[in-house]
């Protein structure tokens, strides 16, 4: 007893670590019991989730980082509701009769099929998502309620412009590469640049343009020969901060990207995300960046968006990182590139400029890895020079 | 297992700590190498048996030293021959496993180079976990067993203890058996040492996550942009930054290490002596990383010959040291590079410079400012062709082909972000913080700041397991 008492006196520090530590985790374990945590495998110890988990809801949403260890992530993902799930089926069947036109117009019966396997990946992921999300709460129907209501107006959109033809994102046969990691599955092809006779434009044609992206259009910002285009950009952006971060700094005033939309009209939306937030599952990446283009797009009515691929990584990195590689990216491009459709909403292969023979960033051209030398950010203002829209898009 | 990890923290030292305060103090030490076999295994699953493997045979050959010394002393047979034998078998073996492990491949390339072609190819082995410094700890015992600086340690148990104890085992500081050798037998821990222990500890953690983590990001932003991008004085930020770096990543991890020394009742030498501080190389090379240090001039520098033996002497026995620190912390041609750079500074400090350099105070600082960032730099490249241009860009040469239009807001974009933790760092340099800590432990008012340090540790790294991405901000 004495002893004890000495060891209190003596070694307040270490007990009052011990104490706090033990106190945190019976609540975190209480508070689990309850039912008010869950659980997170990841992180192995239920305190540290009672730590993050609040923070957690509020800056990721309803994302679980996922982790090679993440064996029982909770998923996140919305719910599909069966509204949804007709909704989705219409649009494909939508697209059925824009396929025969351009069969008619190219006689290409190969890109048909191609075209009809798309739609079954798709039909596939999205059994895929129902059957991963049994278990969730209110609030996220509540939201795909609202995903739901947004898609359909925005097919409605598409409707009103008949008159310019759809160009549904195409893609490339590659031979199948396995996935290593669960939040991206296997790949076995890879979306290519919206189809559409572009064409080489001047400078001053980003003079009514916008880029909005991470540390890469920091480069795109810094070192390219852009200067007369507005840029929104911050290091480790993701998805998610791009609408509430204050990544805008234009004419002096910094201010978040809704706020700069509502204050000035851009012809032209580039957009590049991705690598910062690549361990998420594809699904719950793609619809959440998804979401967030057709908020730009609501924001921005006049303007076409650009969704830039995620750029990839060098293949040296490529191979040693099983989450942080190129199939990852290549998984989340063709997911995002699926939703172009040539009118208001393009796809830009920007890795065509900047890929070795294995599909990687070439060697040479970055220093760590992930990012481009500034001297080679030239190679990525050419690559949109040389795709430029003709003027007739924009009336 | 590092340190800085939630796994560490909250499940192997709990567990751990209690097991051994709840063990009788005869029985600790069974303890410890348990506990110290599990961390290694942790993280080593496979090349734990090699380390188990070089305790034995070097236990064994410590104990044939000391027999033929016996034999000598009672029967008054000259065992010299023996004694070299055992002595030569157990270093070759050493530093032959060293070598097979960590300079294979290194010097594979170097035979390939010189032929032309792939005459041998590179074998597949990865470097063991903390192989270099458990090395030189057992040689170390096995050179002063053999040189009569102390008798070997009959018990196992104690030779295995003190080369596996988990504090320094996967980073050092390279303990000499003779540092901790009586508390191995027994120790008398005060309360008053366990409560500086996690001071310590708390300190070392905080170093690595606190600082040692936020500044890396400086360094990781400047290698975004490449030579190219960035004006001379961003590639100096950045130089500085990641002196930073790994200043208090090393310094931090050595702190952590005494401090659980301390706990378990260990006297483990301090590893770094406000480095930054220094007025010169041969100085600074004295107050960083101070045991291996320790160990390259108690078994290198001296039986060269040391400065007792004349110039050319000593010119060489640098020479030996500089080439093997070099090639100790890593087998590239950078790491060899940048121990032939400290060489040639260290010859120049010992000839001429030392006595300039001691006269004006501010003139070393001055010097070591820039010093410091240029070595590491070096040790920091292992891709030659861009450590060229970065040096190239530090000393304002030019060239071919930079973009530097907007080098000057990229600076004040650097500036402005880390300046706060450029000064944190700066004052963290200093011995002050060392000396509050060993002055004040005791206070109140430290216990709380050490208390609310360690959770935001925590909260930082917990933080960063639960996104995986923190620290991967592109």
């Amino acid at each position: 007893m004495k002893k004890m008492m000495d060891c209190i006196r003596e070694c307040p520090l270490l007990l009052m670590i011990a104490v706090s530590a033990l106190v945190l985790s019976g609540v975190a374990y209480v508070k689990v019991l309850l039912g008010d945590y869950k659980f997170n495998v990841t992180l192995g110890h239920p305190m540290l989730t009672s730590v993050l988990l609040d923070e957690e809801i509020a800056t990721i949403g309803d994302a679980t980082p996922n982790d090679a260890t993440a064996t029982d992530a909770i998923s996140y993902l919305p719910e599909q509701t069966e509204e949804e799930k007709t909704e989705r089926s219409d649009e494909t069947t939508t697209e059925k009769p824009v396929k025969k036109d351009d069969k008619n117009k190219d006689g290409k019966d190969k890109e048909n099929d191609k075209e009809k396997d798309n739609s079954k990946d798709k039909d596939n992921k999205d059994k895929n998502n129902k059957d991963k999300n049994n278990k969730d709460s209110k609030d996220n129907k509540d939201k795909t309620n609202q995903d739901t209501t947004e898609e359909s107006t925005l097919g409605g959109g598409t409707a009103k412009t008949t008159e310019k033809a759809e160009r549904p994102t195409q893609y490339t046969n590659i031979e199948k590469r396995k996935s290593r990691n669960d939040c991206y599955g296997d790949i076995d092809k890879i979306a290519l640049t919206t189809d559409y006779p572009y064409e080489k434009v001047k400078g001053d044609y980003f003079k009514d343009a916008l880029f909005i992206g991470d540390s890469r259009v920091e480069g795109l910002a810094l070192y390219s020969g852009i200067d007369n285009a507005d840029f929104a950009y911050m290091e480790g952006l993701t998805v998610d901060g791009m609408m509430t971060e204050r990544i805008a700094e234009v004419d002096g005033s910094v201010m978040t990207l809704p706020e700069l939309l509502s204050s000035k009209q851009y012809k032209k939306i580039y957009v590049m995300l991705g690598v910062n937030e690549v361990g998420y599952d594809t699904d719950y990446y793609v619809s959440n960046y998804i979401d967030k283009i057709h908020e730009i797009m609501d924001a921005q009515p006049g303007a076409i968006v650009f969704m830039m691929s995620c750029m990839y990584v060098s293949t040296d990195y490529s191979n040693k990182d099983d989450i942080i590689n190129n199939d990852n990216i290549d998984d989340k491009n063709n997911g995002i590139a699926s939703y172009a459709n040539g009118i208001n909403l393009f796809y830009l292969n920007v890795n065509t400029a900047v890929s070795d023979d294995n599909g990687g960033l070439k060697k040479e051209y970055t220093w760590d890895d992930i990012h481009l030398q500034a001297q080679y950010y030239k190679l990525w203002e050419d690559y949109l020079l040389e795709h430029g829209l003709n003027d007739n898009m924009w009336e | 297992m590092v340190f800085s990890s939630m796994e560490f923290l909250f499940r192997f030292l709990p567990i751990f700590l209690t097991a051994y305060f709840i063990t009788k103090p005869a029985y600790r030490n069974i303890t410890l190498l348990i506990g110290s076999l599990i961390f290694y295994a942790y993280g080593e699953p496979v090349y734990i048996l090699l380390m188990l493997i070089s305790i034995l045979f070097n236990h064994f050959v410590a104990l044939r030293i000391k027999r033929f010394y016996d034999i000598e002393v009672y029967s008054e047979i000259d065992c010299s021959f023996e004694r070299n034998c055992w002595f030569i078998t157990s270093m070759i073996f050493n530093f032959g496993l060293l070598f097979l492990f960590k300079y294979m491949n290194f010097f594979i390339e170097i035979i390939n180079d010189i032929a032309g072609t792939a005459l041998l190819k590179e074998v597949a082995i990865t470097l063991p976990l903390g192989i270099s410094f458990y090395t030189f700890q057992i040689t170390s015992y096995i050179i002063d067993v053999y040189k009569l600086k102390y008798q070997a340690d009959t018990s196992l148990l104690n030779f295995a203890t003190y080369v596996a104890m988990f504090p320094k085992l996967t980073s050092g500081p390279i303990a000499n058996y003779s540092d901790i050798r009586t508390e191995l037998t027994e120790r008398k821990p005060t309360l008053d040492d366990v409560e500086k222990g996690v001071a310590l500890f708390v300190m070392g953690l905080a170093y690595k996550v606190l600082l040692a983590n936020k500044i890396s990001h400086l360094w990781t932003d400047v290698q975004t942009v490449g030579p190219y991008g960035i004006n001379t004085a961003t590639a100096w930020l950045g130089s500085w930054g990641y002196s930073m770096q790994l200043l208090f990543d090393f310094m931090g991890y050595s702190l952590m290490a005494v401090g659980l020394g301390l706990i378990m009742g260990f006297h483990i030498p301090d590893n770094f002596d406000s480095p930054y501080m220094s007025r010169s190389v041969t100085e600074f090379w004295r107050r960083w990383h101070i045991t291996l240090g320790r160990w390259f001039r108690d078994y290198v520098y001296i039986p060269i010959g040391g400065s007792k033996k004349g110039v050319p002497r000593m010119i060489l026995a640098l020479f030996a040291v500089w080439t093997f620190t070099g090639l100790w912390h890593g087998a590239d041609w950078n790491f060899l590079i940048w121990g032939l750079f400290l060489f040639v500074v260290v010859l120049i400090e010992k000839l001429f410079l030392k006595k300039a350099l001691d006269k004006v105070k501010i003139l070393g600082h001055i010097y070591m400012l820039f010093m410091i960032p240029f070595s590491w730099t070096i040790f920091n490249m292992s891709d030659l062709h861009n450590l060229v241009l970065y040096i190239k860009r530090m000393f304002g040469m030019t060239i071919e082909g930079s973009v530097l239009t907007k080098a000057m807001s990229k600076l004040i974009l650097l500036g402005k972000t880390y300046w706060w933790l450029m000064l944190i760092c700066i004052f963290c340099c200093t011995p002050i913080p060392r000396k509050l800590i060993d002055k004040y432990y005791k206070t109140w008012t430290c216990k709380i700041i050490l208390l609310v340090a360690f959770w935001y540790s925590v909260y930082q790294i917990a933080d960063g397991g639960a996104n995986p991405f923190l620290y991967f901000k592109f």
